[in-house]
């Protein structure tokens, strides 16, 4: 979603706007969740980091919608629009996010899966598809996906499947009225500031009492592509109930493993690392 | 919208290019790495004839980057936060040396809590080292002040080594509108390095970094490096009025914003100062007469344009994104100092912002403008003060509930409950009896009582040997 980020930001600054971009992530790893941030302007742009009032927000995968290290919502008013990626329907995400704006919901993986085979490419629809949905030409949108492409290191095929992903996501975003910029920066709530008070040493040292917690972070939901294991072909090596980085698998009592798809990020080492092709990998239905 | 689209690191790695330097030691670190990971790239594909080299540590690298410069070589170098604390020795070391070279700080709060973000305690506290600290607010002066930073730092006025200071996030990943410098122009700007003064050769050795014994010889040499500094400002003055000829940016020592007729004042420094400049131009929509006066150059520290500025303004406010313990702001410190001589001293308060990166919000910057107005009129207000609100603190205590801290001072004897219930204890499955996995404090014996224990010194037969 940095690339999606980019690619409207480089759109937009082939348009003639002023532009500044920005990801923040702290966990660099593939699949957690993570926030990129675009503005447009046609002056200087004075305001930095998280945008505070979006006109915008594009969520890539619904599931982060519920996701509290996420919160994709955080300061989408009734004035912003929101764009989610998601097989669901309307009624459901509207519920689900609790928004009253705007909301377009559109799935765009199965056209991404079968034009560039990568989920990668979801970048290239959604960065697409919010730079019409700005208002931006096809052109623009084009040369800001050229831009980010060219640092890509993709093949030519893989390239060209990019760019007719990029012209499929563009007509399919047409369609949907290009948003428009509020038009008053509604004054924000003042909120007071405090005294901090003083804390005894126990709390004021950044350690953690609450021992063995971390299995209560699931990370099931950034899975994409589920394992599924054919219990006929597998050997019982063990390799995959090794090589699991996320200890996600499990023996039974027969010694075949188990996943635990609460905890499985979809990584598929497993399918990758199975001598015996055990694993099918299926694409995951919420 | 002329240019392109850079981050401040790749801004970094620019300068670095156009400066045509030499050598560039390396040694990665969040959120410095894109930094050397372009230089690294541009290198080893030969778009760049420098010689990059990665290095065990940045005490190393730091080392490396004074020695190359010692021997005549143009040296670029960069680090952040924990690297450069790791390599804090080498930055007096260097200075002493009176070598020219080109730090580029990333700035990362510092650990712990370790984390990623922006503040300046990394950068601040180097600002004694002898190195000149030039702290810059956008993509584009980060790329024009590694060139400016050559010239100053090659000047045979003031020889001494240069750290370019930019935010972590807020620059380093974010990208702007930057106009790269034409090389030709760089060239003219910033002519070839022709070292003459400290700088070895094999026919021509001679020792660097000697030991002096005596306070009166030390004392020559330490002071040496403040004379240099001082005469840094005039020299600044001059590359910043050629530069400004060469490419039509023109960076003073500090940047004033609105300040004309300004009442109220923010002092701020580094990428959300820009934040700072939309604060203003919100509170002169609503009738305030705000500005803000950045600053750039903080070794030397121009005192008298500071003093100059903000003498006679009805309020003042420095916003530090860096805390010293038992002190509170630090450059409110040295902003206080440089307004103590003058007639007409305005009120000043300390605010402390931005730790780790966090945001400044419009409230937060609003709640301060409410301060100054109230401080113009005698009123006392709390200084210095923290920008932090009920929700961040309510959040907080979550967290602590979470981690098993609220309650009690200290840790209860024996506690491993979670606070959410569930994974309260953590015991390897066992097959025996109820403690029966426990493993005991020493191996069992089969012999006597600590008959497989080894003696503390060897036995011997003779007489005790005292190391």
């Amino acid at each position: 979603m940095k690339t999606a980020s980019r690619i409207l930001g480089s759109a937009a600054f082939h348009a003639g706007y002023v532009v500044q971009d920005s990801p923040v992530y702290g966990a660099e790893r593939r699949g957690a969740p993570m926030a990129a941030f675009t503005r447009m302007a046609t002056e200087p742009i004075r305001e930095r980091g998280a945008i505070t009032r979006p006109d915008l927000v594009v969520v890539a995968d619904d599931t982060l919608l519920t996701e509290p290290a996420a919160q994709p919502l955080a300061g989408c008013d009734q004035e912003c629009t929101l764009l989610i990626n998601s097989a669901q329907d309307e009624a459901t995400l509207r519920k689900v996010a609790a928004h009253s704006g705007r909301l377009v919901v559109a799935d765009f993986t199965p056209l991404v899966l079968a034009t560039t085979k990568t989920l990668a490419g979801l970048s290239t629809a959604l960065g697409v598809a919010a730079s019409a949905l700005v208002g931006l030409t096809l052109e623009d949108s084009l040369a800001g996906l050229e831009n980010e492409l060219a640092e890509a290191h993709l093949t030519p095929s893989q390239h060209e499947a990019n760019v007719q992903l990029a012209h499929t996501s563009y007509v399919k975003a047409q369609a949907w009225e290009p948003i428009r910029a509020r038009a008053v920066e509604a004054e924000l709530a003042p909120v007071p500031l405090i005294d901090m008070p003083f804390a005894p040493p126990s709390q004021a040292a950044p350690s953690i009492y609450a021992i063995a917690n971390s299995p209560q972070r699931q990370t099931g939901s950034w899975r994409q592509f589920r394992p599924v294991l054919d219990r006929q072909l597998c050997s019982r090596c063990w390799l995959c109930f090794v090589w699991c980085p996320e200890a996600a698998i499990a023996l039974d009592a027969d010694e075949y493993p188990v996943v635990d798809y609460d905890v499985c990020k979809g990584c598929l080492l497993c399918a990758y690392e199975c001598p015996t092709q055990a694993f099918r990998v299926e694409k995951e239905v919420r | 919208m002329p240019g392109i689209l850079l981050t401040g690191n790749a801004a970094a790695a620019w300068g670095a290019r156009l400066a045509d330097v030499d050598y560039i030691p390396a040694f990665p670190i969040t959120p410095q790495t894109e930094i050397i990971e372009l230089l690294a790239a541009w290198t080893a594909e030969g778009t760049m004839p420098a010689r990059f080299v990665t290095l065990d540590s940045e005490h190393s690298m730091l080392t490396a980057a004074g020695a190359a410069a010692a021997a005549g070589a143009r040296v670029f170098t960069a680090t952040s936060s924990q690297g450069l604390l790791y390599g804090f020795e080498m930055l007096y070391t260097i200075a002493g040396w009176r070598v020219p070279l080109v730090l580029v700080n990333v700035s990362r709060g510092l650990s712990s809590p370790i984390t990623l973000e922006a503040d300046h305690n990394d950068i601040l506290s180097a600002r004694d080292s002898g190195f000149l600290q030039v702290h810059t607010e956008t993509c584009q002066e980060v790329v024009d002040t590694i060139l400016m930073a050559y010239r100053l730092a090659e000047d045979r006025r003031v020889m001494l080594p240069v750290l370019v200071n930019m935010d972590g996030f807020t620059l380093s990943f974010t990208r702007e509108p930057v106009v790269l410098p034409d090389p030709a122009q760089v060239v003219a700007f910033l002519p070839t390095y022709r070292p003459n003064h400290a700088f070895i050769r094999g026919d021509r050795p001679m020792a660097q970094g000697t030991a002096v014994l005596g306070g009166a010889v030390y004392s020559y040499f330490r002071y040496q490096q403040h004379l240099a500094q001082e005469h840094a400002l005039a020299v600044y003055q001059e590359v910043a009025e050629e530069f400004a000829a060469c490419f039509g940016r023109h960076y003073g020592v500090v940047e004033p914003f609105d300040l004309d007729d300004a009442e109220y004042v923010l002092v701020m420094s580094n990428a959300y100062a820009t934040k700072g400049k939309a604060a203003v131009r919100r509170l002169r929509e609503r009738g305030v007469k705000a500005g803000l006066l950045r600053l750039r150059v903080l070794r030397p520290l121009p005192t008298a344009a500071i003093a100059a500025v903000l003498e006679g303004r009805r309020a003042v406010a420095v916003i530090d994104q860096n805390l010293a313990p038992g002190l509170g702001g630090i450059t409110y410190q040295e902003i206080a100092a440089a307004l103590y001589a003058t007639d007409h001293r305005p009120p000043l308060l300390s605010i402390i912002g931005g730790l780790g990166g966090k945001d400044i919000s419009e409230a937060e910057f609003d709640a301060i403008f409410h301060d100054l107005q109230r401080a113009a009129t005698g009123e006392r207000v709390i200084s210095p003060r923290l920008l932090y609100t009920q929700p961040e603190l309510e959040r907080m205590r979550t967290l602590l509930h979470i981690a098993g801290k609220e309650g009690g001072d200290e840790r209860p004897p024996g506690a491993t409950a979670s606070a959410q219930g569930g994974f309260a204890t953590f015991r390897p499955r066992s097959g025996g009896k109820e403690g029966g996995d426990e493993r005991p404090l020493r191996p069992r014996s089969g012999g006597k009582e600590g008959g497989d224990e080894r003696p503390l010194r060897p036995r011997s037969g003779g007489k005790e040997v005292s190391a």
